[in-house]
């Protein structure tokens, strides 16, 4: 009884959860222009409570056992596709941390977007886009997790397209959505393989022992290739630095920490689906972008080209986790990537708007995210440096950050998933270790020439609204180890679900990880010091040559496009339009024929009507001999005819 | 029968609405004598008081049973009182558009009129040769006159000529009923014996005199071939006079062919098809009323031609040959009366603001005159049998139980009579939409006065106009009631 009560509160929390942050998007999209200047207020309040809902539904569900509940929603040949919710201990993290990271969006885009021209549009997008990232998290049936899997690239291309007066924006938003498509495809396929093999594609009854192994792996990496154009993987990820063109709090929120997560994130909800080959496929796609992120972060001026590069090179890392046997350090990586990523974005986002309005009173266009712009901020701008600092520490992997305790958990679990002898293993263990080794490279490298360099500018600055502050507060406290393994909490259930998630951790692997970031930071130390930023090198453009490479995979298409174009007006267009002269033959024969046989036709009867009634009709000759003739003719007529 | 005193005093007691016309009656002659003015408006009082009261009465009355009265003359039975009613509502909607006479020929014209509609009432309840032939008489004597209320040339030769065609009429059905008389031995067409001795005796002879007998009937429901006094007397004969005798007498006519035909067809056991032959006649009036109406330019001789098909519609009913047909005909008496009321009751709104009128110069008459355009619209959608009005509806019950007939016996001119029937419906169209296009569609030639208001006319309009949308939309009602009606020989 208990326990049905209980299912029935979280099922109606659940359903809350995700439907608030839709009534979100409801409210900004029917609300008056009068009342524009609400809808940041009333959003940010329904995602607070959103927040403060799915909380009580993670204390309610807690560690105990994954809920599933399913509602029968259309039939196939007798197969019941349901639609339905899981709630189980990642999911339910997971949408702590989305509505969490959207509600502090939500908070900080009221100072930030404060001067924009279309409020409504934007907040009601982030809330749609919540709503459907939530119902991504939530649900259970891949199917429709494929469906919010589209919503969150469909309100992801209207959020970078925001201001899409600039053509960037514009470009890049149409870009991102055209490389998410061609993942989506893969994702379609796999799904289609996944359901013509067992006519169901609930997560939770996925009967998998009746699969031949090659149709499972094929079906693993389609799927994967879908991860591969979410979450920005090697080679579909030259979409993600664009989409940087969009608001910052967008990029914070979507391309750092929920949207490319959920790439991620599906990996580790489906990992019973992957077999070693495909394991294998994502490992080595994992190394290769964590390598290649890490990179082009080194080589960026762009404050936020770099977070993005970044943000590339830690799912990489994540997804080579899971490949490679870590999935819980890589969820316990995602989770604490969402928090510092988004922190970082946010402060990005505050030294943009405060040096926006510093150069607002200028003369003179300088790019205010370029670091080569920037310097000497730590005392123009105290708590925005704070906050930033503790967040690219938890991204360098300092101790006492949240970023150290996952990195270390994934090393160690790769460690021991390697194993002993020699094998291809220790190459992406390799990869993995030069990750950890450039990360704080190029984290140290951003920092200190926004922070500390001596800027060539000398403006004078003031620190964003107390908003931006406290939002970004927020989540970068969330990014210290402290308050997230300190014991003495544990009686919460958070705490508790979380440790969890850590297991010990190899002492050995500790002292090496700590040694390397100490020779990474003092090796970039020592190189950035009085390094000066020059024109960027030409040898390692900003999108490591995919920009070439898909401009001439553009190019081939477009020719293939011009072919088919052609073969189109030529060919087809010509049999079109003798169809189309066929049919006005035939219907100029068929008028022809409407009006002189149909109509001739009616108006024969009519005139033969008319006829016969004249005949009828001259019976009534006013002469009533005549009328007694007929009368009584008619009469015999009768007779006779009856007789005979 | 012992006592035919007392026999013939208990049958009076029985025919209180036969009593009541003709007690309005003598008091017509003797106000007509007494009274110097206002003659019109008291006599007309009059009429309708005493119609409405013998409606309460039939309507209060009911007969459960039916009851054979003076001596088997006349039989009181359901089917007759549903007639009576039919008759009295007529002459109620017949007095009500009648306009002023003159003072001096005001009584006679009510007088006529109610002995049209006690002839009719006891033609419907007759079970007898003998009074067949004097109720018959009565309507028709009494038709002849009214007809020529006129009072000019043209009355008085329609009048004339209704009277020789009557008389002609009558008298082939006079000398029918000899002729059956001769071979049944007994004017009791209800009674075993006529049955008997007319199954035993099936010669061409039987055929022939029935053949005579009906042409008096048919003449009274102008049905082809005794149509043809129609039109010109339809023509010359007051609009009041000819919306009531369009209705009265042919529905009176119509009940007693019911019961001539069910006789002669003897339950089936004839010699001859009675079936084949009203099929003929139905099939005949239809097809020649709805053709010669096409090119009509008199809007009452083309409702002369269009009564004549109406009449075949009505024959489509009896056709089938059961009870469901005889409902359904009843069904489709009641709605014809009204809209055939509707449509002159507009067109005497006309004639008394314009004169007599052709249809042309009708034209653009509808934005002056809006309700009696309106009227005369629905009228004829009605008469056409197209929804949202009665008359769809009473086409449908009526074709729909020849429908079952054909299914039933099989007899292809039952089928050929349903195309035709249906056929002619489109046919009608023609000529039933000609008046309201010329009142609305086109331009009027000159200026017109705008039609003299008549409360009165435009409320029977109303009246008329919400019983064809209710009997519409509800049929159940009416229908209910008569669905009780048994009607055995």
């Amino acid at each position: 009884m208990t326990e049905t009560i209980h299912s029935a509160a979280s099922l109606w929390l659940a359903l809350s959860v995700l439907t608030i942050p839709l009534f979100s998007a409801l409210v900004c999209f029917v609300i008056s222009e009068k009342f524009a200047w609400l809808s940041p207020m009333v959003s940010s309040l329904l995602l607070f409570i959103t927040f403060i809902c799915s909380a009580f539904l993670f204390f309610q569900v807690g560690d105990s056992h994954a809920l599933t509940y399913s509602w029968p929603w259309f039939s196939v040949n007798e197969n019941i596709i349901r639609a339905s919710l899981l709630l189980d201990k990642h999911g339910l993290i997971m949408v702590m941390v989305v509505s969490l990271v959207s509600f502090l969006v939500h908070l900080y885009s009221i100072g930030y977007m404060a001067e924009d021209q279309a409020l409504i549009r934007y907040f009601g997008m982030l809330g749609f886009f919540t709503f459907a990232m939530l119902g991504l998290v939530m649900s259970s049936n891949l199917l429709i997790l494929f469906c919010f899997w589209e919503l969150v690239g469909f309100s992801s291309y209207r959020l970078i397209g925001h201001w899409y007066e600039k053509q960037e924006a514009a470009k890049a938003s149409t870009k991102a959505f055209l490389i998410n498509r061609v993942g989506d495809l893969g994702f379609l396929i796999g799904l289609m393989i996944l359901w013509s093999w067992l006519g169901n594609l609930d997560i939770t009854y996925l009967n998998l022992e009746t699969i031949p192994t090659f149709w499972l792996t094929t079906a693993g990496v389609c799927i994967f290739i879908g991860v591969i154009g979410k979450s920005a993987q090697f080679p579909l990820f030259h979409w993600l630095p664009d989409a940087m063109e969009g608001p910052t709090p967008v990029s914070a929120l979507i391309h750092a920490a929920t949207m490319v997560a959920a790439g991620v994130f599906l990996l580790i909800r489906i990992e019973s689906l992957f077999t070693e080959n495909t394991l294998v496929i994502i490992s080595v796609t994992g190394t290769i972008t964590a390598i290649t992120g890490a990179i082009g972060a080194l080589f960026q001026y762009d404050i936020k080209k770099i977070l993005a590069y970044s943000t590339i090179s830690q799912l990489g890392f994540m997804v080579m986790a899971i490949g490679a046997g870590a999935a819980q350090g890589g969820f316990l990586h995602l989770l604490h990537h969402a928090f510092f990523k988004a922190g970082l974005f946010l402060g990005a986002g505050a030294i943009i708007h405060a040096m926006h309005q510093a150069y607002h009173h200028q003369e003179g266009n300088v790019d205010v995210q370029d670091i080569r712009n920037l310097g000497d901020l730590r005392k123009k701008i105290p708590i925005t440096f704070i906050t930033f600092m503790i967040c690219s520490a938890a991204l360098a992997g300092l101790p006492f950050t949240s970023g150290f305790v996952s990195k270390e958990l994934i090393l160690t679990q790769m460690n021991e998933w390697s194993g002993n002898a020699f094998s291809w293993k220790w190459l992406v263990i390799l990869g993995a270790w030069v990750v950890t080794l450039l990360t704080p490279v190029y984290t140290f490298r951003m920092v200190w020439f926004i922070f500390f360099a001596k800027s060539k500018h000398n403006v004078e600055m003031v620190e964003v609204p107390i908003v931006m502050r406290l939002s970004m507060f927020v989540i970068s406290m969330s990014s210290l180890a402290l308050l997230i393994t300190f014991k003495p909490f544990h009686i919460l259930t958070i705490i508790n679900v979380l440790m969890s998630l850590y297991p010990n951790t190899s002492h050995l692997i500790t002292l090496l990880s700590t040694l390397i970031l100490l020779i990474a930071l003092v090796s970039a130390f020592f190189m950035y010091k009085n390094y000066e930023l020059k024109d960027q090198n030409k040898f390692l453009t900003p999108n490591l040559y995919l920009d070439w490479l898909s401009d001439y995979a553009f190019k081939l298409v477009l020719q293939f496009a011009i072919l088919v174009h052609w073969f189109d007006r030529k060919v087809i267009d010509k049999i079109i339009n003798g169809l189309t002269y066929l049919q006005v033959g035939i219907a100029h024969v068929t008028g022809w024929s409407d009006r002189y046989l149909v109509d001739g036709v009616v108006n024969g009867m009519a005139y033969s009507a008319k006829g016969i009634g004249s005949v009828t009709r001259s019976l009534a000759n006013g002469k009533i001999q005549s009328y007694l003739l007929w009368a009584m003719a008619g009469l015999l007529i009768f007779i006779l005819w009856i007789l005979y | 029968m012992n006592d035919p005193l007392q026999h013939i005093f208990e049958s009076v007691s029985l025919l209180i609405p036969e009593v009541i016309i003709t007690a309005s009656l003598i008091i017509t002659i003797l106000l007509g004598l007494i009274l110097k003015t206002n003659k019109h408006v008291i006599l007309k009082t009059l009429a309708l008081a005493s119609y409405g009261l013998a409606i309460f009465i039939v309507l209060h009355h009911l007969p459960t049973t039916s009851t054979l009265l003076f001596g088997g003359m006349i039989r009181i039975d359901e089917f007759s009182s549903y007639f009576k009613f039919l008759f009295l509502t007529g002459g109620i909607l017949g007095v009500w558009i009648s306009g002023p006479q003159k003072e001096n020929s005001s009584a006679e014209y009510f007088l006529l009129f109610h002995a049209v509609i006690l002839g009719s009432c006891l033609l419907a309840s007759s079970m007898n040769f003998i009074m067949v032939i004097l109720s018959l008489e009565l309507i028709s004597l009494s038709s002849y006159l009214l007809t020529g209320f006129g009072f000019n040339k043209k009355s008085a030769e329609g009048s004339l000529k209704y009277f020789l065609f009557g008389t002609v009429a009558t008298a082939c059905m006079i000398y029918g009923i000899s002729i059956i008389y001769g071979i049944a031995g007994t004017l009791d067409f209800s009674s075993e014996l006529f049955l008997k001795n007319l199954i035993a005796l099936s010669s061409p002879l039987l055929l022939i005199a029935g053949l005579f007998t009906l042409a008096g009937f048919l003449f009274k429901i102008t049905a082809v071939p005794f149509h043809l006094w129609a039109p010109d007397v339809y023509e010359s004969a007051p609009t009041p006079v000819v919306a009531f005798i369009s209705v009265v007498p042919k529905l009176a006519g119509i009940a007693v062919l019911t019961k001539f035909t069910l006789a002669i067809h003897l339950f089936g056991q004839s010699g001859y098809n009675w079936q084949v032959i009203l099929s003929v006649i139905s099939l005949l009036s239809i097809l020649i009323g709805n053709l010669s109406a096409i090119a009509q330019t008199n809007p009452k001789r083309m409702l002369a031609y269009s009564s004549v098909a109406q009449s075949g519609f009505l024959l489509v009913g009896l056709v089938a040959f059961g009870m469901d047909g005889i409902h359904f005909m009843l069904f489709y008496s009641t709605v014809f009366l009204v809209m055939n009321f509707l449509v002159f009751n507009a067109l005497n709104q006309f004639e008394n603001s314009y004169g007599e009128l052709g249809i042309q110069s009708l034209a653009g008459l509808g934005t002056l005159s809006i309700i009696p355009s309106l009227a005369i619209l629905i009228g004829f959608v009605s008469l056409t049998g197209l929804p949202p009005t009665a008359g769809f509806t009473a086409k449908l019950f009526i074709f729909g139980s020849l429908w079952g007939a054909y299914q039933q016996s099989g007899e292809l001119i039952l089928l050929v009579l349903f195309v035709i029937g249906l056929l002619n419906t489109v046919i009608s169209l023609f000529f039933y939409l000609k008046i309201p296009y010329y009142l609305f569609i086109k331009e009027k030639k000159e200026t017109a006065n705008s039609i003299k208001s008549d409360v009165a006319g435009n409320l029977l309009s109303l009246i008329l106009v919400i019983v064809l949308f209710y009997l519409f939309i509800s049929p159940d009602k009416l229908m209910g009631w008569i669905n009780k009606i048994t009607f055995v020989l």
